[in-house]
């Protein structure tokens, strides 16, 4: 291990800055809050994006870790204890002093702050709480702050951090107890749903809503008063955590199929009231021989989709059960989650623009959330036609396969399964699958296994 | 029955100047459809039957319009007209009279009549500026100078001004929005810097925007700096400021993950043209 003394602060903030850059989650949403009562900053509600890197991200907060000295042994992670690279530590006032100095030009909005684990968790938490009641009470900064919680930390430091931070996170890492048990020796899938029970419960005594019980066995909205107490510091902020939590897990490490990982996921958004689950396309930084080499693009979309169904189940009111079963357990990588969904329900479809209820319309492909509530106030007033629903935002290339308006379709077209995923499958994706035209049947050419064959492996 | 002769009123390329306007229309009892809201300053060519009438911006006047629009069409109805009159598109005044005939004649649920084409492009301006702003209130980045550079300015002779004109430190950004967003999103920063002192300059409307901790915001309209000084003044780097860009661009360097590489998403989301003053861009 090399342990970096004399570093400057520009070859800290390369070290730890890279070290971070695998942590996805870099939303400053969640918060409105005006910077009256702080020197410096204030939190918009839907968050703003300052620049976007090179792999098309967004950069919005300023993400490092505070140390990438770690004892864990995760085989996935970069900074795990048997690596042999620099190391680095920010002092607290780097830290701050960086913030504020980024944060003045406009450059982000605030600090998303992570830490490796040393000497113990609890030391790690430490060192971060410290980071940031500087930020908050000496430079009084009122912009966002995203802390990592670190599992094992005392409550009560992980509560002061709460009160100080907008958003907090622990990451689930890995979708099952056994992928963990194979990849991340140090940590178990209690250590890590605990401290994001402690979060929900902060969240919950906060609002003045009965506390939930740790086991997750009992979870019956139970109202524990015998839960401790922890006074709330004098320089909090308004709310506990008022940006909610969030998580994160790593897919393509582990066999986990979609459907496991998005059960999981609504579990997490049912159980854990998480306001965010982020996915990671797992890349071998280890160069480990335990774990798999995942081939870049095919990982990519695959995460892709999940990020797609994953805000079906936040915003569009479906379950995982709509969209995957046991028997397809992965999402099919020609036409997105909602498109698929509509394939193999077009018992529901043509859908009359004019007359549909709010949630049916929310069904149909093409129809985002907004576009829906401007259809649901526009028809108060008007009947609804094609180019109306062009002018509301409607995206027709995929909405017009599935609706009436006036009780016509705009094209007369065969509603068949077969024929609409031909119209449906992306221009682009058609021409990698094969140089020139590529039916949907051609795939399979044995007639045998069509269901498995939807999904292609790359 | 003879036609009337189409009458196009000229008014001021501002929210007082059309709502002028719009007051005059109605007064004149000539009928909506023979007449057109035009901006005096616009380039289009004059049409050969038609009468010209300029109007002068009267406050009073388009005060009165503003309220009683206020009580027809609600405040986000008002939201729509402001960001109308702020935007550059040659149509922005005759929409803006065309959709408060609309608003007048039937108050309930106007802005969702998206159905009429004039409700409908007033709600594709209105995006369009709105979007504008949003993205100029997260690119815009500000860089310290000290506070002498308000003295190289040809500002107006405000004695309140003039008291500010220290030794401290200011902060300076420019912006090239399409849109004359500066009132959108001065508020933003006036919030977020109460502490500071900051000068935001749109350089493609010469429009000044100065906030002095307490005083406030204002606007400065025309030639408030000259173009000579611009680049003297945005050039010169201090050392902090230098420091503060190389460790900027560390961190955007370092947070790239090379594996995920995708430029097309990147131009997508972030288009060359806005990366003009991004430093993280620049050599």
């Amino acid at each position: 291990m090399v342990i970096g003394e004399k570093l400057t602060i520009e070859e800290k903030l390369r070290i730890l800055g890279d070290a971070a850059k695998y942590d996805v989650a870099c939303t400053s949403s969640g918060t409105d809050r005006s910077g009256s009562g702080f020197s410096m900053g204030n939190a918009v509600q839907a968050g703003l994006c300052h620049t976007f890197s090179a792999d098309g991200r967004c950069i919005s907060l300023l993400k490092i870790l505070m140390t990438n000295e770690c004892i864990y042994q995760c085989k996935y992670c970069v900074n795990r204890a048997e690596n042999d690279i620099v190391r680095a530590t920010f002092t607290p006032e780097e830290v701050a002093r960086l913030t504020i100095g980024f944060y003045r030009r406009n450059y982000i909005e605030g600090l998303f702050l992570s830490s490796g684990v040393y000497p113990t968790p609890q030391a790690a938490a430490e060192r971060m709480l410290l980071a940031v009641r500087l930020l908050r009470t000496k430079y009084g900064f009122g912009g966002y702050i995203h802390i990592k919680s670190i599992p094992g930390a005392d409550e009560a430091t992980l509560t002061e951090l709460g009160w100080l931070a907008d958003r907090m996170s622990v990451n689930l890492e890995l979708p099952t107890a056994d992928s963990l048990r194979a990849l991340a020796p140090n940590k178990t899938r209690k250590s890590l749903l605990s401290p994001m029970r402690f979060i929900q419960n902060g969240i919950r005594r906060d609002h003045q809503e009965p506390l939930l019980l740790p086991d997750k066995k009992q979870e019956t909205g139970a109202l524990v008063s015998s839960a401790p107490q922890y006074l709330r510091p004098r320089d909090a902020m308004k709310h506990f955590v008022p940006a909610g939590q969030s998580t994160q897990m790593i897919i393509g490490a582990t066999p986990e199929s979609d459907y496991q990982i998005m059960s999981v996921t609504e579990s997490l958004y049912q159980r854990f009231s998480l306001k965010r689950v982020f996915f990671s396309s797992f890349i071998n930084v280890n160069q480990d021989a335990d774990l798999p080499n995942p081939v870049g693009r095919a990982l990519l979309d695959r995460e892709h989709r999940l990020y797609q169904a994953d805000f079906l189940l936040r915003y569009y009111r479906f379950s995982v059960d709509e969209l995957l079963s046991p028997e397809r357990p992965d999402f099919n990588l020609l036409v997105d989650p909602k498109c698929d969904y509509a394939l193999r329900h077009l018992e529901l479809f043509p859908m009359e623009i004019n007359r549909a209820s709010y949630a049916d319309l929310l069904r149909v492909p093409g129809i985002g959330v907004k576009s829906a509530q401007r259809i649901v106030k526009a028809r108060r007033t008007c009947i609804l036609d094609f180019p109306d629903l062009k002018k509301i935002g409607v995206v027709l290339k995929r909405a017009v396969y599935f609706i009436t308006c006036k009780g016509r379709m705009q094209y007369p077209i065969r509603l068949t399964e077969d024929n609409l995923t031909n119209y449906l499958i992306d221009e682009e994706k058609r021409k990698e699958l094969s140089g020139e035209r590529l039916t949907y049947r051609q795939l399979s050419l044995f007639d045998y296994g069509r269901e498995t064959n939807t999904r292609l492996s790359m | 029955m003879e036609e009337k002769r189409t009458r196009v009123y000229q008014c001021e390329d501002s929210l007082t100047g059309i709502l002028t306007a719009v007051a005059a229309a109605y007064r004149s009892r000539y009928g909506h459809r023979y007449i057109r809201l035009e901006l005096r300053e616009a380039e289009e060519n004059l049409t050969l039957f038609s009468d010209y009438i300029p109007i002068a911006p009267d406050e009073a006047e388009a005060k009165r319009v503003y309220r009683a629009a206020g009580e027809a069409i609600g405040a986000e109805g008002l939201r729509w007209i402001e960001n109308a009159a702020l935007s550059t598109f040659a149509d922005r005044s005759e929409e803006i009279y065309r959709f408060l005939i609309r608003g007048f004649a039937n108050k309930n649920n106007i802005l969702s009549c998206v159905a009429d084409p004039h409700v409908a492009r007033m709600y594709e301006i209105d995006r369009a500026v709105t979007n504008d702003a949003c993205r100029w209130t997260e690119l815009l980045r500000f860089q310290t100078v000290t506070g002498d550079v308000l003295e190289e300015l040809s500002l107006p002779e405000d004695r309140a001004l003039r008291r500010n004109r220290t030794e401290e430190e200011l902060l300076i950004a420019r912006i090239r929005p399409k849109h004359r967003v500066l009132p959108r999103i001065l508020p933003h920063f006036a919030d977020r810097y109460h502490g500071e002192r900051f000068l935001i300059y749109d350089e493609a409307h010469e429009m000044t925007g100065i906030y002095l901790q307490a005083r406030g915001w204002t606007i400065l309209t025309g030639e408030a700096m000259k173009n000579s000084q611009i680049e003297h003044i945005f050039s010169a780097l201090n050392k902090d400021e230098r420091q503060m860009r190389e460790l900027w661009k560390i961190f955007y360097q370092a947070t790239e993950i090379p594996e995920r590489e995708n430029k097309a998403l990147q131009r997508n989301v972030l288009p060359l043209w806005t990366r003009e003053y991004l430093c993280e861009f620049s050599a």
